[in-house]
């Protein structure tokens, strides 16, 4: 595998977030789910261009929606995550599982070795 | 409340039209739906400004740029290597100091207004030696024209302006001149106008402005018989005294004003920008 179709964090995250919005997932809400349950201050800009990258990479699809009044006539732009991108989640998250494998590291109140 | 129309409009000058059309709407539903009931009118709008700079370093003229020259140009958050041209590489540094700017808004700021002060003071100064020592006087072949005077090194003077006879021995013996014109500043209390003034002055022989090539732009230049002629002492008066004693009037060729209580009349007015 290249080094090029490794994740980075944001990359993952990103992915995940689409995967946990499902049919919802859009510039913005993407950015809110990273900004809420990964506790990540992202901007629109740093969202919309690690998507473009895993457009690049074939790691998720995009498409556009009608202009909607509420966005100020503005289509949406909603992505999903594509099977390759999917397989590329899971070989992280196996070379992580393997990773942690035997380490432990002290829970809260424990000292540090 | 809506969100600042000026960064929209910047948005779509720098960003290209699909991107932008995408961050509009989705920056748009977001300002309304949770951004001004969380954090305000203002703090939003100011939110609103920072996602839209964060969107310029990726999309703007930059990344434009980038692409032109390194079209495998790329950055990546996990840290693997760029493959591109040394320009590729600095412009990847440029887009991080700038978002390293972003970030760090007090400190930006504070940058910004420390160059501003630098870059108004070195104008200043340039201005300043420009308009005194390097801009070329608005006279004909500035390069050839010598003031000549006289000097006394045994009493400590090593210039002193020529006489009045000293001025007519060169004019008729110096052969290295083409022309030789002699005047004497002096400032005169000028009555006449709206209220007294005391002005500059200076006194010429009539061939001066010849001398130097340069014309008035109102009436017309000194002749030989104007010096004792039938119509007393003549002046040209410079374009700002024009301006600022004289109103800019059109009929100021002709007009009669006191010099030191002596009678003249203004035949010529200079161009702007000519001094003495």
């Amino acid at each position: 595998m290249s080094k090029g179709d490794h994740l980075g964090e944001f990359e993952q995250l990103v992915l995940l977030a689409i995967l946990r919005l499902g049919d919802e997932a859009y510039g913005m809400t993407v950015r809110r789910e990273l900004e809420k349950t990964a506790e990540r201050d992202a901007t629109i800009g740093s969202v919309y261009g690690t998507l473009d990258r895993l457009e690049r990479k074939g790691y998720v699809g995009s498409w556009r929606t009608d202009p909607d009044p509420v966005r100020g006539g503005h289509r949406r732009r909603f992505f999903r995550v594509t099977p390759e991108g999917q397989l590329a989640l899971a070989r992280v998250q196996r070379m992580m599982e393997r990773m942690w494998e035997g380490v432990r590291l002290p829970a809260e109140g424990e000292p540090v070795s | 409340m809506r969100p600042p129309r000026f960064a929209d409009w910047v948005l779509k000058l720098l960003v290209r039209r699909g991107t932008a059309h995408d961050v509009i709407g989705d920056l748009h539903e977001e300002f309304f739906e949770f951004q001004l009931s969380e954090l305000g009118s203002r703090r939003a709008r100011a939110w609103y400004w920072r996602q839209v700079l964060g969107v310029l370093p990726r999309y703007g003229l930059l990344l434009g740029f980038g692409r032109a020259f390194a079209p495998r140009f790329h950055d990546s958050v996990d840290g693997s290597t760029n493959r591109g041209s040394i320009r590729a590489s600095l412009l990847m540094d440029v887009r991080y100091s700038f978002r390293g700017l972003l970030r760090f808004p007090g400190f930006s700021i504070t940058a910004v207004l420390i160059l501003a002060m630098g870059i108004g003071a070195i104008s200043t100064v340039f201005g300043a030696v420009y308009g005194v020592l390097l801009r070329p006087p608005p006279y004909e072949r500035p390069e050839e024209l010598v003031v000549v005077g006289g000097s006394l090194l045994g009493i400590g003077s090593p210039t002193l302006a020529a006489s009045g006879s000293e001025y007519l021995d060169y004019r008729e013996q110096a052969e290295a001149f083409s022309d030789l014109a002699a005047l004497w500043p002096t400032r005169v209390n000028l009555t006449g106008g709206e209220k007294p003034v005391r002005v500059e002055s200076v006194g010429t022989t009539s061939n001066l402005f010849s001398l130097l090539g340069v014309s008035p732009v109102l009436g017309r230049d000194f002749r030989e018989d104007d010096a004792g002629g039938n119509i007393g002492y003549v002046a040209i008066i410079s374009h700002n005294a024009w301006q600022t004693l004289f109103d800019g009037a059109a009929d100021v060729i002709g007009r009669t004003v006191k010099m030191d209580g002596d009678p003249i009349t203004i035949i010529g007015v200079m161009p702007q920008g000519f001094k003495n």
